[in-house]
């Protein structure tokens, strides 16, 4: 064996290894979970260290439970489309104005030079989960289940990643300020945004939510000293719903 | 399953608007994974023959990205000797699941007429690009005359 062959078989061999730990990931942990008491937070972290049980110790005060979700990168969108789902199920008002939002959004992105016969699968996708809503006999079960479904959660994914990557552009000119290392919003949606599993920041959560209108905290646990710090998006509104950010990853936080 | 519904859209709207320089697309009747067309560069050193591609959707299409391969050799400086092509459109951390075929057949006739010798798949074919453009030219049309396939000739 050559040694171009055998670098090729060890290649192969990380990418088969690779494959399998995803594998494993998806089979361990389901896309969303069920809510669990948010005390399971404390065993994720040392009893000895301070800093996070103190903090978690003061989320209690405020939350009694948290719904997890897979760390495959998609984690803020499907912590937000669930925690949306919920709210709107509860709030005919905001059904409504959401609703018209997300039936008009797809002529806004062929605005923005989106074919209409690629993004009309995802964005039906998105209106039936929404009509599934407004029916009496579903219950939030069934809304985890249908985001645990690989195929419909990952349309729900790409049609949110497009709505975020819509707000951006459509604002080019305010968020090219906050776009570290691309020369323009659109290079930064085509590598940060669109892409399925590219990580969510603070700029994802102001464009998804300044599409929408809709206003969320997020409630920051990092081993840092200060106390837990809580950040709204749009700033000084009422937050219809909470998610929980640790480093590189978001969950969903329930009074 | 989401991807035969797409790829099914994909296929009648490349078979309505033709791609110049791309042409006779065939679909494995029974598999709409698997597409199968030639190249046919218009500028030179390429321009003396036709190229056979083959186009692999994976299962979870669109959510990960097709695979290119070269099934006729081409002396190139971003396609190496088993026909597999370097092409960040369809890289899989980058892949945008709203991306279409068609921008991908455009991206890879790009590549083709005007090479990366930056991110080369063949080092020496790249080496050679860079440095004696001339030779590069005579060794890849010889090449096409040698190995590619004929253009269609209507």
């Amino acid at each position: 064996m050559d040694a171009s062959t055998e670098a090729e078989n060890l290649d192969q061999k990380i990418m088969d290894q690779m494959e399998l730990i995803r594998k494993e990931i998806e089979e361990s942990v389901p896309l969303l979970s069920h809510k669990e008491d948010i005390a399971s937070l404390a065993k994720e972290y040392p009893p000895d260290d301070a800093i996070y049980q103190g903090k978690i110790r003061s989320l209690y005060s405020s939350y009694r439970w948290i719904r997890r979700t897979r760390r495959d990168g998609n984690c803020f969108y499907r912590a937000f489309g669930i925690s949306l789902m919920e709210m709107l199920k509860q709030n005919p008002d905001e059904y409504h104005r959401v609703y018209k939002v997300i039936e008009e959004s797809k002529d806004r992105l062929i605005e923005l030079g989106y074919q209409a016969f690629i993004i009309e699968d995802f964005h039906q996708t998105v209106l039936t989960l929404l009509k599934n809503v407004r029916k009496d006999d579903c219950t939030n079960d069934e809304l985890v289940e249908w985001f645990n479904d690989r195929d419909l959660s990952n349309y729900f994914v790409v049609y949110f990643r497009l709505l975020t990557s819509a707000h951006l552009k459509t604002n080019a000119e305010f968020f090219e300020n906050f776009i570290d290392g691309y020369q323009s919003v659109k290079d930064f949606c085509s590598y940060e945004v669109e892409p399925i599993g590219k990580e969510s920041d603070h700029i994802h959560a102001i464009a998804l939510t300044g599409f929408l209108n809709t206003a969320i905290e997020i409630v920051y646990l990092n081993h840092t000293d200060d106390d837990l710090s809580k950040h709204r998006f749009p700033e000084h509104s009422a937050p219809q719903f909470t998610l929980l950010y640790r480093p590189g990853h978001y969950d969903v936080l329930y009074k | 399953m989401a991807a035969t519904r797409r790829l099914t859209k994909e296929l009648a709207e490349l078979k309505k608007n033709e791609i110049n320089g791309f042409r006779d697309i065939k679909v494995n009747e029974t598999n709409i994974l698997n597409w199968q067309g030639l190249i046919v560069p218009n500028s030179a050193p390429y321009n003396k023959g036709a190229f056979k591609i083959e186009i692999t959707y994976p299962a979870e299409y669109p959510f990960k990205p097709p695979k290119i391969t070269f099934k006729t050799r081409i002396y190139h400086p971003n396609i190496d000797e088993k026909g597999q092509v370097c092409l960040p459109i369809v890289s899989p951390e980058n892949w945008k699941p709203a991306t279409k075929t068609d921008q991908i057949i455009f991206s890879l006739i790009a590549l083709i007429n005007d090479p990366e010798p930056e991110h080369p798949l063949r080092t020496d074919i790249a080496e050679e690009y860079s440095k004696d453009r001339k030779k590069f030219m005579r060794s890849a049309e010889d090449f096409t005359r040698k190995y590619a396939e004929k253009r269609p000739t209507d």
